[in-house]
């Protein structure tokens, strides 16, 4: 772990240290600057001054040659004890009388070159400061005074400083050390403190703890207060989080539907109760591509081969297929499979679910017998109906027969005829409503035909006239008994919707549909006067048990005919118009010559 | 150029070259009263003029006091009247005791190489030591003829005088 | 095709008889009752002359029924349109009307309450094959209408029993 105490602490001390060094050492340097300078100024004007002096006090000795005199000028200068040198030159530059300190040696110096050039001159050179001065006497240089004088003084003093420097330095730095002592507890306290909670958090993930406070209210206080807020923030977007978990749970296992989870990779990684309910088996089973075994294993090749498909392309997946029970059953199920995507479009899950459909397709299949049964019930109504005239004729026959011997052959004559009628329709009429088993070859026309003839009655009672148009080659592959349904069922319609002496048109032809690609086949259609469907009823008529007919009818019979034009994969439309005047409706069937390829 | 070449004998060119510089320069150092006036500043050399032409090349076109120096060469101190510097030859030095007593009221700064000059009452006497030219100073001559010698001057001087015409 | 009169085998029926066979429909009837012309043998035992006129878009069951009725002794004639039935009530009221109730155009219902408009005295029985009837009968009962109705088939004993009731009932 990192050691903030120390790194921290250890900043502060060395920048306070800092700051107070560089600021002590800047006044230092300064001051030091203007000593030096001032020291130097000084040195100059006093060096100044003695040279002139002695220059005045030279001049009748330079005019009079007297070295003497001027050496006893010079003498003087003793009492300055910085001046190592001091002495007069003729105006010539010769030398002419001088000053040693004590411990110099006695040799005169050359004057320096810009000596002659000016009244005065200085010149700080090799620890030492040289001054020249020209002697005038009534305007005529007369001699030089070139003074000497080392700079002890001046390193005394920068020494002296330099200690002094020193000493504040140092107690400068133990102040500053205490000072950062006292101040860290205000200022870097509450941060280490911070530190410390920040990394606990992050270590224990317990997003309970919170940093102390700090008393100021300056940054470091808002930055605590602001941790402490966001881990509060943490704490409830993570229970927010716990509660959502909790309530997609719930509504997971609450939902009828068995739901499950899968990886991009299509491993399926969680499974709601249901699932495990229904199949009898553990999550440690089902994981990944476990599911497998629950699998019908004759549909599983099917099953597999499409759930890679939709893997691979993130098409939605969609298929009925059975799931084994518990118990060893199967039922149905309806699988549906969505991928759930990220903000790049990228699928980072896929969510399905499987509905239980058996129920619903034994329902669809009772709905079926009920209508055939309740077919059968009205075939067998119009059986009874379609017979109960000859059997009367018969039944009259046979009386009279009975009463008037003599014309016996006549009267059984007839009665043999109408017999023979009972035995056609009863035949007919049998026969029309069985369940094919397998497909044929089936000529539409004639199937038409048949259905036309058992509605005779009808069409006559109403009055309505049949205008036929078939077309020919109409032979399909189908199943002959539920064509026969189809068509029955939409002729039937078709009557009870026409008129007092309507018209109903019946066309069948050739025709080539375009829904799945070119597919050729038999189109009928059912064209009657009658007074019309309006859209929104026209919208509902192939739901089933919706009906208009008030009491008459369970509404299953365009519902069987869509499920029976299905079954032959072909396609059924009905068109109305309710134009006052001109009102019709066509009902149109499509059958193909062949179905496709289950 | 080192201090003395005390052994060399100075020549008597060179003394007098000297001795007119210095000539030259006592008037620099020397206050006349403000009676002595005058357009020039004449320096009189009174009997046989031992200089030659140092004098004159010594002062040649400078002034004192914006007073043109001239030399003067006089030969009896009734022409003494307007000099300031007179400088009596050694030639008069049997005549000196007159020609000290004609001029010394008169603002006129007296100065000879005659050996005793000072004693006899004269202010500046020239005189060698150590072969180089020295000078000794009367002050109360100069102050009874009412001029003033400035201490640079005195601080040069060999010897101060401070008495009154006091006899050797 | 018509066959000739010869083969026809209700031939004995001249008066009221039509030359063709029940199947092949039938045209339009001149109905006309003469006791005296129908070249029938007499029937001493039955002196009724009481006319029915039976009223069924299929004619064998209309003559069937007719010649049940003659047997009995009732005057009776077949009658296959519903036009012509009304036309006869008109001109010549029967006693008793026997109509079947679902025919094209108009139904034995409707035929019913117009003779019983035109000719109040004269008895109207239905009869009928159809369940649908039903509906039509009991409309016209709560329209104040009562009918009988039999059901097809009928015996001819049961039939001839309501006929005789009816006319008991005066």
């Amino acid at each position: 772990m990192i050691r903030v105490r120390d790194s921290l602490s250890r900043k502060l001390t060395i920048m306070n240290l800092m700051v107070s060094g560089v600021a002590l050492v800047l006044a230092s340097l300064a001051f030091f600057a203007y000593d030096l300078i001032t020291f130097r100024n000084n040195l100059r004007t006093s060096t100044s001054i003695q040279a002139q002096i002695i220059g005045e006090n030279s001049i009748s000795p330079l005019i009079f040659n007297d070295p003497d005199s001027a050496q006893k000028t010079l003498s003087a200068l003793h009492t300055s004890p910085h001046i190592v040198y001091g002495a007069i030159y003729t105006a010539n530059g010769t030398f002419f009388a001088g000053y040693w300190r004590q411990d110099q040696p006695k040799h005169p110096y050359a004057l320096p070159a810009q000596a002659l050039g000016s009244q005065e001159s200085s010149r700080f050179a090799k620890g030492q400061f040289e001054h020249t001065h020209a002697i005038y006497f009534q305007g005529k240089l007369v001699g030089i005074v070139y003074i000497r004088s080392d700079l002890s003084a001046l390193h005394d003093r920068l020494r002296s400083y330099g200690i002094i420097l020193i000493l504040i330095l140092s107690a400068s730095l133990l102040a500053a050390l205490a000072v950062s002592r006292v101040s860290q507890r205000r200022v870097s306290q509450p941060i280490l403190r911070l530190a410390e909670t920040a990394q606990q958090v992050s270590r224990e993930k317990d997003f309970n703890l919170r940093a102390p406070e700090a008393g100021d209210s300056d940054e470091v206080g808002a930055l605590v207060q602001s941790f402490n807020e966001m881990l509060l923030e943490i704490q409830k977007r993570d229970s927010e989080l716990q509660e959502r978990e909790q309530q997609f749970r719930t509504l997971a296992d609450s939902i009828p539907q068995m739901a499950w989870m899968a990886e991009p990779s299509g491993d399926l990684f969680w499974y709601n109760h249901r699932w495990f309910e229904y199949t009898g088996t553990t999550p440690e089973q089902m994981k990944g591509w476990g599911w497998q075994t629950v699998q019908d294993p004759e549909r599983l090749p099917q099953v597999l081969a499409q759930w890679r498909i939709s893997l691979a392309t993130g098409e939605p997946f969609q298929m009925v297929f059975p799931l084994r029970a518990g118990d060893g059953s199967y039922r149905d199920f309806l699988t549906l499979a969505l991928p759930v995507r990220d903000a790049r479009g990228e699928i980072v899950r896929w969510f399905g679910t499987n509905t239980d459909i058996t129920e619903q397709r034994r329902a669809e299949e009772a709905l079926r017998r009920t209508e055939k049964l309740a077919a059968t019930g009205r075939l067998a109504a119009s059986i009874a109906h379609e017979i109960n005239n000859p059997l009367e004729a018969v039944t009259n026959l046979v009386y009279l027969a009975k009463k008037q011997p003599h014309n016996l052959e006549k009267f059984l004559q007839l009665a043999e005829h109408e017999l023979d009628r009972i035995a056609q329709i009863t035949r007919n009429t049998l026969g029309f409503y069985r369940d094919s088993a397998s497909s044929a070859a089936v000529d539409v026309s004639e199937v038409l035909q048949e259905v036309a003839r058992l509605y005779e009655r009808k069409l006559q009672f109403k009055r309505v006239t049949l205008a036929p148009e078939y077309g020919s080659d109409l032979t399909i592959l189908a199943y002959p008994g539920e064509l026969r349904q189809i068509f029955a069922n939409l002729i039937a319609n078709a009557i009870e919707a026409l008129p007092d002496r309507g018209c109903l048109r019946i066309r069948a032809s050739k025709t080539r549909s375009w829904r799945n690609g070119p597919q050729p086949g038999v189109r009928v259609t059912f064209l009657d006067n009658g007074s019309g469907i309006p859209p929104e009823i026209r919208k509902r008529i192939f739901e089933p048990f919706f009906t208009t007919k008030k009491d008459v009818g369970t509404g299953l019979g365009l519902w069987l005919t869509a499920n029976l034009v299905e079954k032959h994969k072909g396609l059924l439309s009905i068109r109305s118009s309710i134009r006052p005047e001109r009102t019709w409706t066509a009902v149109s069937v499509f059958l193909p010559f062949q179905p496709p390829e289950q | 150029m080192l201090l003395a070449a005390a052994d060399a004998q100075i020549s008597k060119p060179e003394e007098f070259q000297v001795k007119a510089a210095y000539l030259y320069n006592f008037g620099k150092f020397i206050s006349w009263p403000g009676s002595k006036s005058g357009t020039s500043f004449p320096i009189c050399v009174l009997g046989r003029d031992p200089f030659g032409s140092a004098l004159d090349t010594t002062i040649a076109g400078d002034s004192i006091d914006d007073k043109k120096l001239v030399v003067k060469r006089i030969s009896s101190t009734h022409e003494a009247d307007d000099c300031r510097i007179l400088f009596v030859s050694s030639s008069e030095a049997t005549a000196l005791k007159e020609i000290l007593l004609s001029v010394q009221k008169l603002p006129v700064a007296t100065v000879s190489d005659i050996p005793g000059f000072v004693n006899q009452g004269g202010m500046i006497e020239f005189v060698l030591r150590e072969n180089r030219v020295k000078f000794k100073v009367n002050l109360a001559a100069a102050r009874q003829s009412g001029l003033a010698l400035s201490s640079q001057l005195l601080k040069v001087a060999v010897e101060v005088r401070d008495t009154q015409g006091k006899q050797e | 095709m018509q066959p000739t009169p010869a083969t026809h085998p209700m031939n004995d029926w001249q008066a009221v008889s039509v030359p063709q066979l029940p199947f092949l429909g039938s045209p339009k009837w001149q109905p006309h009752f003469s006791s005296k012309e129908d070249g029938r043998p007499d029937r001493e035992e039955m002196k009724d002359r009481r006319k029915i006129i039976v009223i069924d878009d299929e004619i064998l069951i209309a003559e069937t029924v007719v010649e049940i009725l003659k047997e009995e002794g009732f005057h009776a004639i077949a009658i296959s349109s519903a036009d012509d039935a009304i036309e006869m009530a008109r001109t010549a009221p029967p006693d008793l009307v026997l109509s079947d109730v679902v025919m094209p155009g108009m139904t034995g219902v409707e035929i019913g309450i117009r003779i019983r408009e035109i000719a109040p005295q004269c008895k109207v029985i239905l009869f009928s094959g159809q369940a649908a009837t039903m509906d039509l009968v009991e409309k016209a009962r709560r329209q104040g209408h009562k009918f009988e109705i039999l059901a097809k088939p009928i015996r001819p004993e049961a039939l001839i029993g309501v006929v005789r009731r009816q006319f008991s009932q005066a």
